[in-house]
């Protein structure tokens, strides 16, 4: 079992990445390509499929997931915990969170790998 | 003269009454307290009203309600600072009721005993013995002073929306005295002060809303030493 100290401190760390990733990919998008050019699905080196295309920027969109997952579904543990103080109800929390997050990071890896495949030439 | 309407709280488990209200005129003069004003009801109206207090000046820390939805010490909150010509009083908020405006402070003070309000030395021989001073500068006791004014009130704790919703949280008045104790320097307990709070809700839990110290009458910020305590669990436990 984490420690729910350590577990804090990758919910600060992590939220702090976000913001440095997400500020990143919005960077990309907004700022290093025309907006229009960038909507397009794949008609345009800036398209939406040229990001998976460039192994970097896939990277970055696959790191945004995991930051994502865990300090969404770690915020969503502590707020369901602080409802109901249980021994059962809170392992069963911890449980249903992390399978649910492992679940959701899986499916977006696959969709990231599967369109980094499509993308590839 | 004028008058002023005391609604209050009236609550009695032992003769099956039911919670209520119950409305009071009461004759006010410049300077006259929510104290003062109850003690008039329970002096000329009605002395069924139960009340807690002692010294009337902000000292025990014995009369603290929620007057007017904010948790006060009635002894230090003026009728006329209020504004208003009707004062709702209750007892305070995430504690047990008594009776009337009497709550129970039993799970306050257990948790303030499960923090260990005294020093730890190791060598206890010493502190036993009392023939000795243990030194101490001015910035060391300026680390700690601050946190050592807590009166015991209570109303820190009713002001929390965490206490409210999770029991295994500490709260507010028991983590400033943890951190109090972790700060001074004559204390030698540091590793099991902070091992003692770095699993589970007692201290993570707190979202920082500050309201302990908004409702503190003695300047304590209760909020700066969790933030405080916080940031020595995250990098030193």
């Amino acid at each position: 079992m984490i420690r729910e100290k350590n577990l804090m401190l990758l919910h600060y760390i992590t939220g702090v990445l976000i913001l440095v990733a997400g500020g990143v990919h919005l960077s990309t998008v907004f700022l290093l390509s025309p907006y229009e050019e960038s909507m397009k699905f794949d008609s345009s080196p800036f398209a939406v499929m040229s990001v998976y295309r460039n192994v970097l920027l896939a990277g970055s969109l696959e790191a945004l997931l995991l930051l994502v997952a865990f300090h969404g579904f770690n915020g969503l543990r502590v707020i369901l915990q602080e409802l109901y103080q249980g021994k059962t109800y809170k392992k069963a929390v911890s449980l249903a969170v992390t399978i649910v997050a492992l679940a959701l990071v899986v499916y977006g890896t696959r969709t990231i790998l599967i369109a980094h495949q499509l993308a590839s030439p | 003269m004028s008058e002023v309407e005391f609604k209050v709280f009236r609550y009695d488990p032992a003769r099956n009454g039911g919670k209520h209200y119950q409305t009071y005129k009461v004759p006010v003069r410049k300077g006259m307290t929510v104290l003062q004003g109850l003690l008039y009801i329970k002096e000329r109206l009605d002395p069924t009203l139960a009340i807690r207090f002692s010294c009337r000046m902000a000292t025990c820390g014995s009369c603290g309600m929620m007057v007017n939805g904010l948790p006060r010490l009635a002894c230090y909150t003026l009728i006329e600072e209020l504004k208003t010509r009707r004062v709702v009083v209750e007892p305070l908020r995430n504690y047990p009721v008594i009776r009337d405006l009497v709550a129970d402070f039993s799970e306050f003070f257990e948790k303030h005993r499960w923090v260990k309000p005294y020093l730890i030395r190791i060598d206890t021989y010493t502190q036993e013995k009392s023939n000795t001073s243990y030194l101490q500068s001015d910035e060391e006791l300026e680390r700690y002073v601050q946190f050592a004014y807590c009166i015991k009130c209570g109303l820190c704790y009713a002001a929390c929306p965490v206490v409210a919703s999770d029991k295994e949280f500490l709260g507010p008045q028991a983590l400033a005295q943890l951190y109090r104790y972790l700060a001074d320097s004559r204390d030698e307990g540091a590793g099991e002060r902070l091992a003692s709070v770095a699993d589970g809700h007692k201290l993570l839990r707190c979202h920082f809303a500050a309201s302990c110290s908004k409702v503190c009458p003695k300047g304590v910020d209760p909020a700066l030493a969790i933030q405080l305590l916080r940031r020595e669990v995250l990098l030193r436990a």
